[in-house]
């Protein structure tokens, strides 16, 4: 019973400190949906704007870029700034899966710098339709 | 027992850890590293707890002999440490230092060379790339992922 109650105020603390999302049904709908690419024109024009919004929108420099992975340095200590990876993973038959991360090393995700939903859900317009 | 026996090898190693070293020795007195002066003709080579001492370093009551023999210690093994250890010390770094500027002037300007090249190729798109050529991401081995 103790453990019962322990649990509810846990629960209720945690949901009392998030910040609620700025991100619309709709929109998060979009976030949880999978990026494809098709073909090696698509999956270029694809990941050139993968690497081209991971430039303007992190919060952290770029360090690595290849045909696998872009990457930006971690986000240490209590740092808000958002730190990104995008990873192109391989389906067959030139078939490629985009996988966007973004995170920040403080203690609550939600107050990234810039807010990391939002970021995530730009990301995904960006890379599918190049659209701002 | 077990813990007696641990006890008494805990202070007995404490204690004389602790114990002052005679240092110099000369016309009947000796001088200890930590600023302990015994007029004596003989020297221990180590001052146990105890004993008697014509001046011992001790807080506010330390006496001027002794203050001027551990200030004097103390700057001797300093300015040997230092002048010793510093001139390959700044002999080493200064040449460690200009010859990593060297290379990295150079490595700068072939980057800024291949960024030209890749913004004047690739237009507008090329240019973009500059900022992540310069910080060594993008170079000849990948930059075309990301061009056309």
């Amino acid at each position: 019973m103790k453990h019962r109650i322990l649990i509810i105020l846990a629960a209720a603390v945690l949901i009392g400190c998030s910040t609620p999302s700025s991100l619309t049904p709709e929109m998060q709908a979009d976030l949880v949906r999978p990026i494809y690419c098709e073909g090696a024109s698509e999956c270029k024009t694809m990941w050139k704007r993968a690497l081209r919004f991971v430039q303007l929108n992190a919060g952290k420099k770029i360090l690595k870029a290849n045909a696998a992975v872009i990457e930006t340095r971690g986000s240490y200590g209590r740092s808000k700034d958002l730190s990104m990876s995008v990873t192109k993973v391989p389906l067959g038959g030139g078939r490629y899966q985009l996988k966007l991360l973004a995170s920040c090393a403080h203690a609550y995700g939600t107050i990234c710098t810039p807010n990391k939903e939002e970021t995530l859900w730009r990301a995904q317009l960006f890379i599918r339709e190049g659209k701002e | 027992m077990k813990y007696i026996m641990l006890l008494t090898l805990l202070l007995t190693s404490t204690a004389f850890a602790v114990d002052p070293t005679l240092v110099r020795q000369s016309s009947g007195t000796c001088y200890y590293d930590d600023g302990s002066v015994i007029k004596s003709m003989s020297c221990s080579s180590r001052l146990s707890t105890g004993s008697s001492t014509s001046s011992k370093p001790n807080g506010l009551l330390m006496s001027d002999e002794s203050v001027d023999w551990r200030l004097n210690f103390a700057k001797q093994q300093a300015g040997a440490a230092s002048s010793a250890v510093s001139l390959q010390q700044i002999v080493a770094l200064q040449q460690i230092s200009a010859a990593t500027a060297k290379q990295r002037a150079k490595q700068n300007v072939e980057k800024a060379a291949f960024a030209d090249y890749v913004s004047t190729s690739y237009g507008q798109e090329g240019d973009a790339l500059r900022e992540l050529i310069m910080s060594g991401v993008i170079d000849s081995t990948n930059y075309q992922l990301f061009v056309d």
